[in-house]
């Protein structure tokens, strides 16, 4: 699943660090979940996006193999 | 409680535990050996992490990052494959350890692994169906 966690996080002009703080977690999973490397529950899922305050889909692409 | 003070509860219960094996041991025996060496082993290492615990609880912002590192889902998901792929591991290196001692004629031996193995598949199947009944 393809996202563009990493460009609205820059938007938002704040740091990985900054972001994991927020949606309490580490700091390596913001940066896996940018890398597309991990794909994260809906609960943390729906945290991120009404943290960005947009859809879920307009975040996380889901693509069919 | 929180996490981190149950971890502390649970590091003192091994530190306890440590101790008396070592006691006991040192009272029946009256010499260092494998039990005594195996109690200050787990006494040491508890002492240790009891140290680092106390560092995080007295420190706000470590506790966060601990607190943070022990709950959140990408730590569990990662525990999670991990303890599958050392069961997995475990499991066929058992096997393959049957395999080998009863080869080499070490049947005595190779009935205590297959016992070990079998109560690990047991624990896998019970956990299994009780989570399948679960979720």
């Amino acid at each position: 699943m393809k996202n563009n966690l990493e460009e609205l996080r820059k938007l938002k002009k704040i740091s990985q660090e900054e972001l994991a703080e927020i949606l309490e977690v580490s700091r390596q999973t913001i940066s896996s979940l940018e890398k597309g490397r991990y794909n994260p529950s809906i609960l943390l899922a729906c945290k991120i996006a009404r943290f960005f305050n947009k859809p879920i889909e307009d975040i996380f692409i889901y693509e069919e193999k | 409680m929180k996490l981190v003070e149950k971890k502390m509860a649970w590091t003192a219960t091994i530190l306890v535990a440590g101790l008396i094996l070592f006691g006991t041991q040192m009272a029946r025996s009256g010499d260092y050996d494998f039990t005594t060496g195996f109690a200050a082993g787990i006494t040491g290492v508890s002492i240790i992490r009891l140290i680092q615990l106390y560092r995080i609880i007295k420190n706000p912002s470590l506790l966060k990052k601990y607190e943070i590192g022990q709950k959140e889902e990408r730590a569990i998901t990662l525990a999670e494959k991990s303890g599958r792929f050392t069961l997995l591991v475990t499991i066929l290196g058992e096997f393959l350890a049957i395999f080998t001692l009863i080869l080499i004629n070490k049947n005595e031996i190779a009935t205590i692994v297959s016992y070990v193995a079998a109560i690990q598949t047991i624990v896998y199947l019970v956990t299994y169906y009780f989570l399948s009944q679960k979720y």
